[in-house]
């Protein structure tokens, strides 16, 4: 769903409002994980389960999670190359920027499991938010990257 | 190889070398065997994902890009699922591990052949127009601003005076380098030395070239920075999240994995499936 509305919104209205929309998602993505790490902690360890209330609520967390995060990716393996580079060489562009982008996180997860256990697994989800975070800045890098371009292409 | 080999071509071999290297997955049990197997199927099924951006990039204009990019992002997603699902249903029908990485390979195989009957990767000289009616975007503002591209709101994207040619988007960097690599030569400016490898319509820029300026770009490292952290928590959140769930609020497996939505829900039920064929 955030896909698709990013996508709409790069085709009607510019590269630069999708961008923000973008900070908006990831914004709203570290809230929602966090909220999520912060639900599962107050939770008392003694407890015999939770709440088909909280439990409930936990769910759409995730599920909302899953649409902030989910958009913004495919924007990045799929149209900024396009834009970029165009259609003569957005195919290069786009593998480039998937194969880099997959090594790193392929390195960076193998740490992610040792450090989850090692602070707990309820812990997990603020490792998840801090990660989300730092997506949104560089989210927020490329948009003001893309800006400065321009302004030096002027 | 892609850029410079060609779609179709690449996608076909890359679809062929995964069924075979599905259907040697199936003539080995030690670890080290399918470790090397699977790796050597990552690597070949490597080249579908640009074979598929460069299909589409041609295919539509920059006006109806970003919806064609996300539905197709979005197949990687539905095409997992259902995959996981016919691969389950195989296994529910009583077949072998080896039997489904078998027949895995066979469907594999037939997608391949069908993309090499029926893939057209480039359209048709003049069917490519920008939607009747109400003009997009470029087209409105081609009419304005240009009048060398005012003379019709449907242009083709192959034509030397693209909707694009004069779209006056100034302040977004991409559409600047999609303008620079749809301009007539004579409307290329300073700006020509910058972007020329990247944008040539007339000749594939060399892959040294466009190395050479993806590496000084922070445009392009900036990108490569957040797709990076957005990776991580991709498949962080979708591969992980069913056990954190699990562990830290101790709900059920299933509900955990039917949480975090079909794919690894899908991977339980393979899993049960698995155990189950075992067992019998």
């Amino acid at each position: 769903m955030s896909a698709l509305l990013l996508g709409l919104l790069n085709d009607r209205f510019s590269m630069q409002v999708a961008m923000k929309a973008v900070l908006v998602f990831l914004a709203l993505g570290v809230a929602i994980l966090a909220t999520i790490a912060w639900t599962i902690l107050s939770v008392p360890a003694s407890s015999s389960g939770l709440s088909i209330v909280l439990r409930s609520s936990v769910f759409s967390l995730v599920f909302a999670a899953g649409v902030t995060m989910y958009g913004p990716y495919s924007l990045t393996t799929a149209t900024i190359p396009f834009r970029y580079a165009g259609k003569k060489t957005a195919a290069t562009v786009g593998s480039l920027l998937d194969g880099i982008a997959t090594l790193v996180s392929t390195a960076s997860g193998v740490g992610f499991g040792p450090l989850a256990q090692s602070l707990g697994w309820a812990h997990a989800f603020f490792v998840l938010a801090g990660i989300a975070l730092a997506t949104w800045f560089g989210a927020f890098w490329h948009h003001r990257a893309a800006q400065s371009d321009s302004a030096k292409l002027k | 190889m892609v850029d410079y080999v060609g779609a179709k071509p690449m996608l076909v071999v890359s679809l062929v070398l995964t069924a075979a290297l599905q259907t040697a997955s199936a003539f080995g049990s030690q670890r080290w065997y399918l470790t090397a197997v699977w790796a050597a199927t990552r690597i070949a099924m490597c080249w579908c994902w640009p074979s598929a951006i460069r299909v589409v990039s041609h295919w539509f204009t920059a006006a109806r890009i970003g919806i064609a990019m996300a539905v197709l992002s979005q197949a990687f997603y539905l095409g997992d699922a259902v995959s996981r699902l016919y691969l389950s249903s195989l296994i529910a029908l009583g077949l072998s591990w080896r039997e489904v990485f078998v027949a895995a390979a066979a469907t594999t195989f037939a997608i391949a052949m069908l993309n090499l009957l029926l893939l057209r990767t480039e359209p048709p000289d003049g069917l490519l127009h920008e939607p009747d009616g109400a003009p997009s975007r470029e087209t409105s503002s081609s009419a304005q601003s240009s009048s060398s591209s005012s003379s019709s709101s449907a242009v083709p994207l192959t034509s030397t005076t693209p909707p694009l040619a004069a779209a006056d988007d100034e302040d977004d960097c991409e559409d600047r380098l999609l303008l620079q690599q749809q301009r007539p030569s004579s409307q290329q400016g300073t700006l020509e030395s910058e972007t020329e490898h990247l944008s040539s319509e007339a000749e594939q820029p060399s892959l040294s070239s466009v190395l050479q300026q993806l590496g000084c770009s922070p445009f392009f490292w900036s990108a490569v920075v957040w797709c990076s952290f957005n990776n991580l928590i991709d498949q962080v959140f979708l591969d992980w999240t069913p056990n954190m769930l699990q562990i830290s609020l101790g709900i059920s497996g299933a509900l955990a994995g039917y949480t975090s939505m079909v794919r690894v829900a899908a991977e339980r039920r393979e899993e049960h499936l698995s155990s189950h064929s075992a067992r019998r």
